[in-house]
């Protein structure tokens, strides 16, 4: 039975944020919390869900940083083997991200956003002007972004962004926050919301750490 | 196997509101931290290496409920 890895904790942490059914791996510092699984994973909606619940309730115990899913090793050892040859990034990385959360903020478009394709256009004319609009999309979706970091008790490094990562929406913004600023960074970005005539800002989480975990 | 079911109300203290699924693949296929340089996921039966094009072949699929599911505007 191959293992599928659900989170990395610190050693002294792993039998506090570990379940019964999960196998702790350790090596130095740092321990690999994983489930038995079968050889190749099924990506499918409910095992996604199973996972991002899985490293939830394992953050809600300890600090940790959640797997990207599907990396499966074949068993103890080679798990091991691969946790020994990150040691001391991901011992550098727990300490950093602790037991802080992700809040995940999208923003959406509040106007109508149907941003031409440039690859759909016929002529050199069309493809340079959606290429433009696309250009203009961004160039406001950041300085969205901007004016909401600033509002923000957060220290920009906390604050990670991707501008209009598909049609309708400005900007999705991960903030890590610790447990004791989570009303209030979300009251900023709600207030902040309702502020804007560009924008309406919908806060998900408190969340696992994925993308400060990478 | 994979799926390890998630017990009562310690499921966690970090909030129980599911993402919407678009999210969800940009989370765990995209985000967290990675040991090895690839995936083993199994779509469709069909084993693929390449997380990158795991990422594709999924948000195909997950996209497009996401974007029935999703209010007019």
């Amino acid at each position: 039975m191959s293992l599928l890895v659900r989170a990395i904790v610190r050693s002294q942490d792993a039998l506090r944020a570990a379940t019964p059914e999960m196998v702790v791996v350790q090596a130095d510092g740092i321990a690999a919390l994983a489930t038995p699984c079968a050889d190749k994973p099924p990506l499918t909606e409910a095992e996604l869900r199973t996972h991002d619940a899985i490293t939830r309730r394992i953050h809600d115990g300890a600090a940790s940083l959640p797997s990207r899913f599907g990396q499966v090793f074949a068993d103890e050892d080679a798990l091991a083997r691969a946790l020994r040859g990150r040691e001391s990034a991901l011992a550098a990385s727990l300490q950093s991200v602790g037991p802080r959360v992700e809040l995940h903020v999208t923003l959406d478009w509040r106007r109508s956003h149907a941003a031409p394709d440039a690859s759909d256009a016929s002529t050199g004319r069309g493809y340079l002007e959606a290429l433009a609009v696309r250009e203009r999309e961004r160039r406001e979706a950041e300085q969205v972004v901007a004016r909401l970091t600033e509002q923000l008790p957060t220290e920009r490094a906390f604050i990670r962004t991707v501008i209009c990562p598909r049609d309708g929406v400005a900007a999705i913004v991960a903030i890590l926050s610790t447990r004791d600023e989570v009303i209030s960074v979300r009251q900023a970005v709600e207030s902040f919301g309702e502020r804007s005539s560009e924008i309406t800002a919908l806060v998900r989480g408190p969340l696992p750490p994925y993308t400060f975990a990478s | 196997m994979a799926g390890v079911p998630v017990r009562g109300a310690a499921v966690n203290d970090l909030e129980g509101t599911e993402l919407p699924l678009v999210d969800i693949i940009d989370r765990l296929l995209e985000r967290g931290v990675v040991l090895a340089g690839g995936a083993v996921i199994s779509v469709a039966g069909v084993e693929l290496i390449e997380l990158r094009l795991n990422v594709l072949l999924a948000a195909v699929d997950a996209l497009e409920r996401a974007e029935r599911e999703r209010p007019l505007p």
